[in-house]
């Protein structure tokens, strides 16, 4: 396990919440981008994902940034820095939309880190034993991920006893059958009660196994350790270190920033 | 005398929506330790009666229960069914169900969790129960790779590790192929590991049993109304009311249907070589339902190969495919698990994209998948039927014809997620017979069916046959294969190993062992004599069944 596999899933959790708190008002784009290059580096340093999947697991959030990015830069008022044909790009627009995009790198560059250095099962337990879950909501959820495992597997063999049957199913070039609206809300359905009866099972297996009955002991627990709590406390560290440097140089904008 | 473990009185169970009862007015008791096979046809209450021992009945599932039912000393009704749990340990047919957590030691600790088991001991207790099932090395495997023998085996020492004084096996092998059935009920009717403690009492239904050898001490059978038709030592009960049974469609031990067969009482003690002139003369007098003639050819795969997608990267699953399928005629795929069996049936039916060779299909194939429910589009039987025909003039005569030959008249408005396991079974393939298909493929079409629903789908399977069309099914039912099949192609690592006339593929025992396959004991037998036709012997067993039902 590495070193960020081995913290308590509920601790990083709670930092990696903290982080997006911060940032809620904060609106200028050098406070998010030093946060940014920490965090990348602390994830790098830490092995926990290889640069390349690091890169590819960005994309969303960086596609998702840019459409923010623009939005802000062409709309935003402000003194105008440059014309796009009937858009004008202001100053403030610029600062605030690349505030926003960074922002949204951030907040992605954490939930990739916890993501891949999460075990499902741990951060159930750990959310159970720290944040007080109830055990019959937290293994719903486990139930639920043994269901979504099926579904897709599911809605090939739904569209494909269409394909076999109904007169109008066009065929893609590999066999597959073609999506429709209509199939789609069709199929749907059935995907639904499918699930829903695999549920039903599922829970009538976990309550006859005990779950429910009382007080439960728990096999592996995941106790907070002394390496969470420095995780943390150097986390949140960073963290105000960035925003006290920022606010000191005068680089740090509010939310007035959006009103100019 | 002591108290017994379980104690039911006058117990009938009525679920909403349903217009009969069953089981109806039970009494049963159970001492601690006893082992009871519970028998009866479809309907007759036998998994209602082991769910509401363990309280899910009416706890978890909505029904009327009427009588008293007591598990060690409490009344089922008056506790929940996470309390009764400490008592009864519950097992049931569906292993993607009996499983609920990702990882295998996760799930067998889960139940030792949820008693408070204090966390030092729960480490050696799920070693120890995962070793007592032969699963061991499976400790730290993720639940989902697993096949549904494994699950089960899992499930079993999840349910075992808890220690239940009470164990209810609701058809733990209904849904396994032959081999993962056999080492699972050579735990479940064996002598159970109970870890040191004393062993559990059972209620096991199961309808696939191979042997009559380690069948339980004690039988308990249901009849079709739902109520207790005999309750006694196996041997006697099976003696005096096997014909019954068998007529009723329950599963009964080969020797029953032997000694029907060929005219004697059940409780004869003729075996298969007792019997065997008069078994040699029946499979030869009558040679089955219908000649088999084969028509042209109506699907002819060579040198095909299947992708499991579109990409250029995905695995090729099937290849090397050399397969005719003929109007009239019934080919059976073989193999084990894995094998490859549904993928080829897939890329027959033109849904893998073939990445070489040819398959020329004069007219489209339709298609039956495994699971019924996973292949229902509308919300009424009728709907279902005429799915594929909209659009055509005689849309409605069709559609009223196909419920008449399915036997699905008195449920044309009802739902078909509602339906019954068996007929679910029957309007997946109605509603693609519906639309008369030149080529008909079935993906293991009895899978989880009892014997007399598989057999009637077997029926099914002829007729459709003999109505012109080309039927091809994967099975791992042999007898089944040899009863209805007039070609037997045997799948082996994603390649076709070997295709024939049924006799010639059955009796190769190296050829089926090669394939993992595992010839059941009267197929055994079969192969072992000389000149005895498949066809006629399997017929001869039916019909001795049958005849039962028309003397009485």
């Amino acid at each position: 396990m590495t070193p960020l596999e081995r913290l308590n899933p509920t601790v990083k959790l709670a930092v990696v919440t903290a982080v997006s708190v911060a940032l809620l008002p904060v609106f200028d784009p050098w406070t998010p981008t030093a946060l940014y290059v920490f965090a990348l580096a602390g994830l790098l340093a830490a092995r926990q994902v290889r640069s390349r999947a690091l890169l590819g697991a960005q994309v969303p959030f960086a596609l998702f940034g840019l459409g923010t990015f623009t939005v802000n830069a062409l709309t935003r008022g402000g003194s105008v820095v440059a014309e796009a044909g009937p858009f004008e790009v202001t100053d403030d627009g610029l600062s605030v939309g690349a505030a926003l995009a960074v922002r949204t790198l951030v907040v992605g560059v954490c939930v990739v880190g916890f993501v891949a250095s999460t075990d499902p099962a741990r951060l159930l337990t750990s959310l159970q034993l720290q944040a007080r879950l109830p055990p019959r909501v937290a293994f719903a959820v486990v139930a639920g991920y043994r269901v979504l495992d099926e579904l897709p597997e599911q809605w090939t063999t739904i569209l494909r006893a269409h394909a076999v049957r109904h007169p109008s199913a066009r065929r893609r070039r590999d066999g597959g059958p073609r999506l429709t609206p209509a199939l789609a809300a069709r199929a749907a359905l059935t995907l639904l009660v499918v699930a829903l009866r695999r549920g039903e099972r599922l829970a009538i297996t976990m309550e006859s196994r005990g779950l429910g009955a009382g007080p439960r002991t728990t096999w592996r627990p995941t106790p907070v350790r002394r390496a969470d709590v420095a995780f943390a406390v150097g986390a949140l560290a960073c963290l105000a270190a960035v925003l006290a440097v920022s606010a000191w140089t005068g680089r740090l904008a509010g939310p007035g920033a959006l009103t100019g | 005398m002591p108290e017994p473990l379980v104690t039911v009185r006058g117990l009938t169970v009525r679920f909403p929506r349903r217009d009969v009862a069953s089981p109806v007015d039970v009494d049963l008791d159970v001492a601690a330790g006893e082992r009871v096979l519970v028998l009866g046809p479809s309907g007759s209450g036998k998994s209602t009666l082991l769910r509401a021992l363990a309280g899910v009945v009416p706890h978890s599932v909505d029904a009327d229960v009427e009588g008293r039912v007591a598990v060690a000393g409490r009344e089922v009704s008056g506790v929940p069914v996470a309390r009764l749990a400490d008592d009864v340990g519950l097992l049931g047919q569906d292993p993607a169900s009996s499983v609920a957590l990702p990882r295998v030691d996760d799930e067998v600790a889960f139940g030792l969790e949820n008693a408070a088991v204090p966390p030092g001991e729960i480490g050696p207790a799920v070693r120890e129960s995962l070793a007592s099932v032969g699963a061991a090395h499976l400790a730290g495997r993720q639940t989902r790779t697993l096949s549904g023998g494994e699950l089960q085996r899992v499930a079993l020492a999840a349910v075992l590790a808890r220690r239940p004084r009470l164990l209810l096996l609701d058809e733990p092998t209904a849904m396994l192929d032959p081999a993962s059935a056999a080492a699972v009920q050579r735990l479940t009717l064996g002598a159970l590991p109970s870890g040191g403690g004393p062993p559990p009492a059972v209620l096991v239904v199961d309808h696939h049993l191979q042997d009559a050898a380690t069948l339980p001490p004690r039988v308990v059978v249901l009849d079709a109304a739902g109520r207790v038709a005999a309750d006694g030592p196996t041997a006697s009960v099976l003696a005096d009311r096997g014909a019954e049974l068998a007529a009723g469609g329950s599963w009964v031990p080969l020797e029953t249907e032997v000694a029907l067969a060929v005219g004697q009482a059940p409780g004869s003690g003729i075996g298969l070589d007792g019997a065997a002139p008069r078994l040699r003369a029946l499979a030869c007098a009558d040679r089955g339902p219908r000649p088999s003639a084969s028509g042209p050819v109506r699907l002819r795969a060579r040198d095909a190969a299947f992708r499991a997608g579109p990409q250029r990267g995905a695995p090729v699953l099937v290849r090397d495919v050399d397969l005719d399928l003929n109007a009239g005629t019934v080919t059976a795929l073989i193999g084990a698990n894995g094998s490859g069996k549904t993928s080829l049936l897939l890329g027959l039916a033109g849904l893998l994209p073939r990445a070489a060779g040819t398959v020329d299909a004069e007219a489209g194939a339709g298609m039956v998948f495994q699971f019924p429910e996973r292949q229902f589009l509308t919300r009424s039987v009728a709907a279902e039927v005429g799915y594929g025909l909209c659009g055509r003039p005689d849309a409605d005569a069709r559609v009223a014809a196909t419920l008449r030959r399915f036997d699905l008249e008195p449920l044309a408005g009802a739902d078909p997620f509602r339906l019954s396991g068996g007929q679910q079974r029957r309007l997946s393939i109605a509603a693609v017979a519906a639309l008369e298909p030149g080529v008909l493929l079935l993906d293991e079409p009895t899978f989880g069916q009892d014997r007399a629903h598989a057999l009637s789908v077997g029926d099914s399977l002829v007729e459709l046959a003999a109505g012109g069309a080309a039927v091809a099914f994967s099975t791992h039912d042999l007898r089944l294969a040899g009863l209805v099949a007039d070609r037997v192609v045997v799948v082996r690592g994603g390649r076709v190993a070997a295709s024939g006339p049924t006799e010639e593929v059955l009796r190769d025992g190296a050829l089926l062992r090669s394939a993992g396959l595992r010839r059941p004991r009267l197929l055994d037998w079969w192969a072992a004599q000389d000149g005895v036709p498949l066809r006629g012997l399997l017929t001869a067993l039916r019909r001795g069944v049958a005849a039962e039902v028309s003397v009485a």
